[in-house]
């Protein structure tokens, strides 16, 4: 069983098979372009969209940056997402608000947790609050996955909302979903 | 240089390139001479690049052409780097270097001092490259780089437009302006057409 001394230690693993699961609901979603930037959280899930070959990746050097590049990957006829830490909605609003709410050029969101339980530290979550505010201030759907379970319904719906409203849509995943030993 | 007359040479020599420009002086100029429907205009500062970049991987088939100002790409450094590395085939870069914000009041900008955009692309892996300081080398670098496979980085060094100089803003705004595009791209043939709300393509049941 779990401690909270082995959850902040080595004693933490990332859920390889939950990153199975978010892979192939991108996937059956259509997902078939992902600009990302790495984080902890999405390793696995990172690895395995990097060794997809229907998967074109783009590694970009900030959120803001993977949030144009997949702009442009939707104008080229892709069913782009954005992989990416929480903190990046706080880099990324502009972008968010200019290119895709006046250009109309949308995109899914697959970010890490979302500002509430499950943080362990204090560094990382003040970024990470920004998340929902801005998403709400500019006008973004958002959703939280609790449940692995909900996860292909939930992308695919995400998705669904991207391409029928033009907006980006943001699923975001909490701590204890990518990783085991909650 | 004026950018206006290295504009009517691009649009001389430019076939059937998809175009995005930046914010400014430089779309408005762009419209002026040389518009097409395949034109993308006053795309945000610093995410011309990027935003070049998504497309051009779409759309391997076809060439990119990002046209920016200098302060827009001081503002997205780090896409020159992503640009070198993902090494498109089919993307162009042209940096209009005027070492101001013209747009925000003549104000000067990182190029105006110490600063070398040459050299940061250069630095950031984009080795096909060239600096332009006169309307003939612009003309024999653009003709390499639409002709050729790249990515391709041109600075083109240009005065600043004159006061008085009349560009008219674009007749339409930029959502329409979007919309056109990427009807464009689908009367092309590049992308497919899609209709009000999900096409029926991208619904899961048709899969």
């Amino acid at each position: 069983m779990a401690t909270l001394e082995n959850l902040r230690g080595g004693g933490v693993r990332h859920s390889v098979k939950n990153a199975e699961v978010i892979h192939q609901a991108l996937k059956d979603a259509g997902i078939d372009f992902v600009s990302l930037l790495p984080d902890s959280y999405f390793r696995e899930v990172n690895r395995l969209l990097l060794a997809d070959p229907d998967i074109r990746t783009v590694t970009a050097t900030r959120e803001d940056e993977g949030m144009a590049i997949c702009a442009g990957a939707y104008l080229g006829g892709k069913r782009p997402c954005m992989v990416m830490e929480a903190s990046g909605y706080g880099s990324g609003a502009g972008v968010l608000a200019r290119i895709c709410q006046i250009h109309h050029t949308p995109f899914l969101i697959l970010s890490s947790h979302v500002g509430g339980l499950g943080e362990m530290y204090y560094f990382h979550s003040e970024t990470r609050y920004l998340g929902e505010p801005i998403l709400r201030a500019i006008g973004i759907p958002f959703v939280v996955i609790y449940r692995i379970e909900d996860v292909p319904t939930l992308i695919r719906e995400a998705w669904l909302s991207v391409e029928g409203q033009r907006l980006p849509v943001a699923v975001m995943v909490p701590r204890h979903i990518l990783f085991e030993g909650r | 240089m004026k950018r206006i007359d290295a504009l009517k040479i691009f649009a001389a020599e430019r076939r059937e390139e998809l175009v995005i420009t930046g914010v400014g002086g430089v779309g408005r100029q762009l419209y002026k001479t040389g518009h097409k429907d395949t034109n993308l205009y006053k795309v945000q500062m610093g995410f011309v690049s990027p935003m070049g970049l998504g497309l051009a991987l779409a759309l391997p088939q076809r060439k990119v052409v990002v046209i920016e100002g200098d302060g827009s790409a001081l503002m997205g450094l780090g896409a020159l780097a992503t640009i070198a590395n993902e090494a498109p085939k089919n993307l162009v870069l042209i940096v209009f270097d005027n070492g101001a914000y013209e747009g925000g009041g003549r104000h000067p900008t990182a190029t105006a001092g110490k600063t070398r955009l040459e050299l940061l692309a250069q630095g950031a892996g984009l080795e096909k490259q060239s600096v332009c300081t006169d309307l003939e080398s612009f003309r024999v670098s653009l003709k390499e780089a639409l002709s050729k496979d790249g990515p391709f980085f041109i600075l083109a060094k240009v005065v600043m437009m004159d006061l008085d100089e009349d560009v008219p803003n674009h007749p339409f705004d930029i959502t329409e302006n979007t919309y056109v595009f990427m009807r464009a791209l689908a009367n092309e043939g590049l992308v497919k057409g899609w209709v009000e709300g999900v096409s029926a393509s991208h619904r899961p049941s048709s899969r």
